[in-house]
């Protein structure tokens, strides 16, 4: 049998541990700042430290943060909640412990839904501080280094986990949710959500069965993915090996595995069985938290516009497709563009269609977001309705676009200044196409027999000769008149 | 009477990072078992029905009056604060480097 024969008698399943950064000002317990960046240690306090005495006091934003990102899972919000310690040891954690929850979890039970209509069941999202970074001198990573240096920038940063079931079946299903996360966490501008910079990290647990099977295969913890891309990769490669020891007849064991990117395949960590036992106990040094319902429900009030909603709106108050308005969700920028342009316009789907076709095209070359450029919506808006009206060419506007994101100022005073009005008069464009017909006898005489693609070379030298200036409307009409006479 | 066995105090050394002898394991043993029977006074107090999953109840409750429940959660504004510097904050290290503290190599 082939391996895809042998990896189809399996069925993946998979649950994710995701971790979102929140954007707060200050830390979770530590007035130092929460940013990144900086010099080592520059952003820390007392508290970051570990410095004996030092108090922990929960910072009311993080609260709130993580309550807005419960609302926009669909979880419960716990009224009753509070932080734990989990103790281990390890350099860039300075108490010997983290503190984070374990019995009464800010977030209970909410639920995804992915474009497929399976349902991802959240258990739980909790609030948790990050560790510090450790950097390893003398060598790439801790292996054979001869030290390492601890800096506690990051130590204290407040954390929302969020703890899936084991819903998901494929690894596109889990790339998706981590986009849907990602995507919601963005609207409630809590986070970022850049993986790359480790704004959002997720941890995946994943375990193969035979189809059939109601028990779940033993499970592998699988850490350390920081790209959408190497979240599948990992999934796949360690999908591949679980299926290749339960072939042999091994037995999967359940452990923590470290995705090796240049690898491409994922690495046991070989931690020691009682490093796990965490010894979790109520964090005397915070008092329990209880949560009005009228805070929850004020943070109701004020929770931002979510994908999902924004989605069904562009579909339903602008008549975009289906597929249009779920680009201009996915990527939240252009949405706001376009909500910002239709106060200008009313040419929706020529907006969308410039926002998702060239402009898109030249941010992707530029390696710049829209907000960097000096594209205004109201400049955009002119466009599209110029368009609209057909004084401006799709040849044209890819001319403008350019200089609009450049330099920025409105179409209308670019046409002028660059000399790119349409070419409109008949009489002109005649004796360029009359020119063009008296050049190319051979093409004539093969359209003339029934090769009717060549009507297009026509319309292409005169739009060339016209550095695409002229109207492509007129343009057709005057070369069939001429190629028919 | 709760005593503590040998294997647990290992065990706890073991997470703790601390070598024990044999001596002091058995130290321990008679130490740590002394603190939990003190703890265990506590489940004799006259607790009733207090459900202790509902931790509400239990501050409520007549057995430790000086706390209320609610609106006591002590918040903190979110606003970033720096009051010492990088270097009164690690003037203890006994190594840094380039800001960051120094630990020897960890594997």
């Amino acid at each position: 049998m082939n391996t895809v024969a042998i990896e189809s008698k399996y069925e993946v399943v998979l649950g994710l541990e995701v971790h979102v950064q929140l954007n707060t000002a200050s830390k979770l317990f530590s007035t130092a700042a929460n940013q990144f960046g900086s010099e080592p240690n520059q952003n820390t306090a007392v508290v970051c430290h570990a410095l004996p005495g030092a108090l922990p006091v929960l910072n009311a934003q993080a609260v709130e943060s993580a309550i807005r990102v419960g609302l926009g899972l669909g979880c419960e919000i716990a009224r009753y909640t509070k932080f734990d310690r989990k103790q281990y040891f390890y350099p860039d954690l300075p108490k010997a412990y983290q503190i984070s929850q374990f019995d009464f979890p800010i977030c209970g039970v909410g639920e995804i839904t992915l474009s497929n209509g399976r349902k991802v069941r959240i258990l739980r999202a909790h609030l948790e501080e990050d560790a510090g970074k450790l950097v390893h001198v003398g060598a790439a990573g801790l292996d054979g280094s001869t030290h390492s240096l601890v800096d506690f920038n990051r130590a204290g940063s407040p954390l929302v986990e969020i703890v899936s079931e084991p819903d998901m079946r494929s690894k596109e299903e889990a790339k998706e949710y981590m986009m849907m996360i990602r995507n919601i966490v963005r609207y409630l501008g809590v986070c970022d959500g850049n993986l790359e910079e480790g704004s959002m990290r997720c941890d995946a647990n994943v375990s193969v069965r035979p189809w059939g099977q109601a028990e779940y295969g033993t499970k592998a913890e699988i850490k350390n993915m920081n790209s959408f891309r190497s979240i599948e990769r990992a999934i796949e490669s360690e999908v591949k090996r679980q299926i290749a020891i339960v072939e042999s007849g091994g037995k999967v064991i359940q452990e923590s595995r470290l995705w090796n990117e240049a690898k491409g395949e994922t690495v046991s960590m070989r931690s020691k069985e009682e490093a796990h036992d965490y010894r979790y106990f109520p964090d005397p040094d915070i008092a329990p938290v209880h949560i009005e319902e009228s805070w929850i429900e004020a943070i109701r009030a004020t929770q931002p516009e979510l994908p999902h909603e924004r989605e069904a709106r562009l579909v339903k108050d602008f008549g975009l497709s289906e597929y249009d308005a779920s680009v201009l969700t996915e990527f939240k920028e252009l949405g706001d563009y376009f909500l910002s342009a239709t106060a200008f316009s009313r040419e929706y789907k020529i907006l969308s269609n410039y926002l998702q076709g060239d402009i898109t095209g030249i941010l992707k070359n530029e390696k710049k977001a829209i907000d960097e450029t000096a594209l205004t919506p109201e400049a955009l808006a002119e466009l599209a309705n110029l368009t609209a009206q057909k004084d401006v060419s799709s040849a044209i506007a890819k001319k403008l676009l350019p200089v609009m994101l450049e330099k920025g100022g409105l179409p209308s005073a670019l046409i002028e200044s660059l000399g790119l009005k349409q070419l409109d008069n008949v009489d002109e464009l005649k004796v360029i196409i009359a020119g063009i017909v008296a050049q190319n006898p051979d093409n004539v005489a093969a359209y003339k027999s029934g090769k009717d693609k060549l009507f297009g070379f026509f319309v292409g030298q005169t739009m060339k000769a016209t550095q695409g200036r002229a109207n492509p409307e007129t343009v057709n009409t005057l070369v069939k008149e001429a190629l028919d006479a | 009477m709760m005593n503590i066995d040998a294997e647990t105090v290992k065990k706890v050394a073991t997470l703790s990072s601390l070598a024990l002898s044999d001596d002091e394991v058995q130290q321990y043993q008679g130490e740590l078992s002394k603190v939990l029977n003190f703890v265990e006074l506590l489940n004799n107090l006259p607790l009733g029905d207090i459900d202790v999953s509902s931790p509400a109840d239990v501050v409520a409750s007549p057995v430790t009056p000086t706390i209320s429940a609610k609106d006591k959660t002590p918040f903190r504004q979110d606003v970033a604060e720096m009051p010492l510097s990088r270097e009164a904050l690690m003037s203890n290290a006994p190594e840094t480097e380039d800001g960051a503290y120094v630990v020897p190599n960890i594997l």
